[in-house]
């Protein structure tokens, strides 16, 4: 078809098309621009891939650093959290922290006792003895002494791998937690009956428990308070904690504060005890410096990198770009196609650092990383780190698009 | 015959201070509708500055502009656009496609930018190309195109929104002489039309020929006009003569 018959063919199809055509109003054409934007964006495969790579590294680093990070602090607070049966833990007053204890006088017991509010309050103690096993292998283990009478402080039934709680009640009995089994009898089958020794006590199996991870990987070990002093040595004071149950109806609050105003020692709820141990960390170690160093770099490398590609990827494109603008693009148009690829490329980059990091929670998982997992809020926390990064990275192809001049497409 | 771009007195002057360069220096310049007009002259003569400013990409600093009966000036910034938009096709030097879309696709992204869904825009853009003799060519990406292809999309791509004003930036610079001729028989063969005027600027001799009226620019000023006729094309006349306006310098430059 030549000529006349092209010109009336033409004629007829423009003629026919649709009103948008002749429409005022911008801003119409989105979904035929966004499928623009997508396929500029994928169509160079080596740039569309160096950017996902460069979210998909970013997103999986502060992932798996943010997990384990959170992780270890959650281990900080595990004896605390493995306490289910008690409300509030007493303790000296100058105390930061779980692990390390100034003890109670025996008389602080009743004292406790005596406070308005106070339903029950039982001894607790958590010392560091040396466990050695029959092979003599050796090493230092988290002890707690539970209460004799009501054993308040063992883990919760569903916790208990072999044996039960209340065979604590014979002689020389303790409770081991799985780990601290595999570390004295390692390849050997789970059984009740073997036996330690600590400070020439004998210590008897009877139970094995699903103890939360502690911060350091020392085995667990649960017995009975008294049994507890004989593993340690006499000291004058052995009392580490009081545990105490609060009466139905009184706040915690309430409680924590009569305890505090009539004994003078210091008294926390195990929620805030927990975080006391935790900020204790934050504190005065390095870890979250570490942690926090390596999530900083993370998303520096992932905004300076998918910063860089995208804007090599606009530069490249700006004629394109400058083209769109002269045939009636909009400015506001070109910033939402931007955008999107931004949005597409966070997301896709995402979704692959994300699957990155459960493969790796997955194969990384053993007895020693126990309790260390991918949590639900760091997933979440990085989608908003990964959103402004990929915002910020297409900052720089936005202003550059914008003040492009369109009438730069005629230079040469 | 109706006005499709008329130009008196326009002056475009770039950056400031003493770096300050003026590109027109008082052009004047008239096209009508369902003529092909080329403007040439030497690299640096303000065809490029000029075309801009008829296109509505750049502002004249002084000056009376009128295309296709409105004052670009007097529209609000997005009123341009969608006059643009509407009104205006372009065929650039380097055509300028988008290199991850098929050729169908580039043809259609100024239905896109109107708003028009894909499909039915893709499809239209199809029976232009098929027009155009690039029918098998259809779902090619650029790089798979030779340049005279290439060129036949972008000239697609220039009319699939039926504009009332084509403006092309040296439409045949970047092809071999045969190619360029065949490309500038098939543009004035589906472009040239009475409701639509044809903007070429071009430094190429061997496409005169497909031109209505030749403008010639020299620094910032259109010196002198050629138009054909009857007889083929006239001498090249000075712009004085054409628009009766006083102007010193032609005595100079002509």
């Amino acid at each position: 078809m030549k000529g006349t018959a092209i010109l009336e063919s033409r004629r007829q199809v423009l003629v026919s098309r649709p009103e948008a055509i002749r429409s005022e109003k911008p801003g119409k054409g989105w979904d035929a621009m966004n499928w623009v934007a997508l396929a500029m964006l994928t169509g160079d495969r080596a740039k569309y891939i160096g950017l996902i790579f460069a979210i998909s590294f970013s997103s999986f680093l502060i992932t798996q650093q943010a997990s384990i990070f959170a992780g270890l602090m959650n281990r900080t607070r595990s004896q605390i959290l493995d306490v289910t049966d008690v409300d509030v833990w007493v303790m000296d007053p100058a105390t930061q922290y779980v692990d390390e204890v100034y003890a109670l006088k025996d008389s602080d017991l009743g004292r406790v006792r005596g406070v308005p509010g106070v339903r029950w309050a039982v001894p607790f103690f958590k010392g560091q003895p040396r466990a050695k096993a029959p092979d003599g292998k050796f090493r230092v283990a988290i002890l707690l002494g539970l209460d004799d009478a009501s054993l308040a402080g063992a883990p919760e039934p569903r916790r208990m791998i072999l044996g039960s709680v209340e065979s604590l009640r014979d002689p020389d009995a303790v409770l081991i937690d799985l780990a601290g089994y595999h570390f004295f009898f390692p390849g050997q089958p789970l059984e009740l009956g073997k036996t330690l020794e600590m400070n020439d006590y004998r210590a008897k199996i009877v139970g094995i428990v699903d103890a939360s991870a502690p911060f350091t990987t020392f085995p667990v070990l649960y017995t009975r308070y008294s049994q507890a002093l004989n593993y340690v040595g006499r000291e004058r004071k052995l009392l580490s904690f009081i545990l105490v149950k609060a009466e139905p109806g009184i706040s915690m609050q309430e409680l924590t504060r009569r305890i505090q105003a009539a004994t003078g020692l210091k008294a926390a709820t195990s929620h805030d005890f927990g975080w006391m141990t935790i900020v204790y960390y934050l504190r005065h170690t390095g870890i979250p410096i570490n942690f926090g160093l390596t999530v900083g770099i993370a998303m520096i490398v992932g905004t300076v990198v998918a910063g860089q590609t995208f804007y090599l990827f606009t530069l490249e494109n700006l004629k394109q770009f400058g083209a769109l603008k002269a045939i009636g693009t909009t400015n506001r148009k070109l910033m939402g196609m931007i955008l999107l690829q931004a949005l597409v490329v966070g997301a896709v980059g995402y979704a692959v650092g994300m699957g990155l990091a459960t493969v790796f929670f997955i194969v990384a998982r053993t007895e020693a990383t126990r309790g260390i997992v991918l949590l639900w809020q760091v997933m979440a926390g990085t989608g908003v780190v990964v959103l402004l990064i990929v915002t910020l990275a297409s900052l720089l192809s936005i202003r550059k698009v914008l003040v492009l001049e369109p009438a730069m497409v005629f230079r040469g | 015959m109706e006005t499709a771009v008329s130009c008196r007195g326009i002056t475009k002057w770039f950056g400031e201070g003493d770096a300050r360069v003026q590109a027109l220096r008082g052009l004047d310049l008239e096209i009508g509708m369902g003529e092909l007009a080329m403007l040439v002259g030497p690299s640096g003569c303000g065809k490029t500055t000029l075309i801009s400013i008829i296109a509505g990409l750049l502002d004249a600093t002084e000056g009376d502009l009128h295309v296709l009966g409105t004052h670009p000036k007097e529209l609000r910034p997005e009123e341009q656009i969608l006059f643009r938009r509407k009104n205006l096709g372009f065929v650039f030097q380097q055509f300028n496609l988008l290199p991850t879309l098929t050729a169908a696709e580039n043809v259609a992204v100024p239905l896109f930018v109107a708003g028009v869904p894909r499909r039915p825009a893709v499809e239209q853009a199809s029976e232009l190309l098929h027009d155009l003799g690039l029918g098998d060519h259809l779902s090619y990406v650029p790089s798979q195109l030779s340049g005279g292809q290439q060129q036949r999309v972008a000239i697609a791509r220039a009319l699939i929104h039926d504009p009332r004003l084509v403006v092309c930036d040296e439409p045949t610079s970047a092809l071999d002489a045969k190619t360029g001729h065949k490309v500038m028989e098939l543009f004035t063969e589906v472009a040239v039309r009475s409701d639509r005027a044809l903007i070429v600027v071009t430094h190429d001799s061997r496409i005169f020929d497909f031109a209505d009226v030749i403008t010639h620019m020299e620094d910032g000023r259109a010196i002198g006009e050629e138009r054909k006729n009857g007889n083929g094309r006239s001498a090249l006349e000075p712009m004085a003569a054409v628009h009766g306006a006083n102007q010193p310098w032609l005595e100079r430059t002509v």
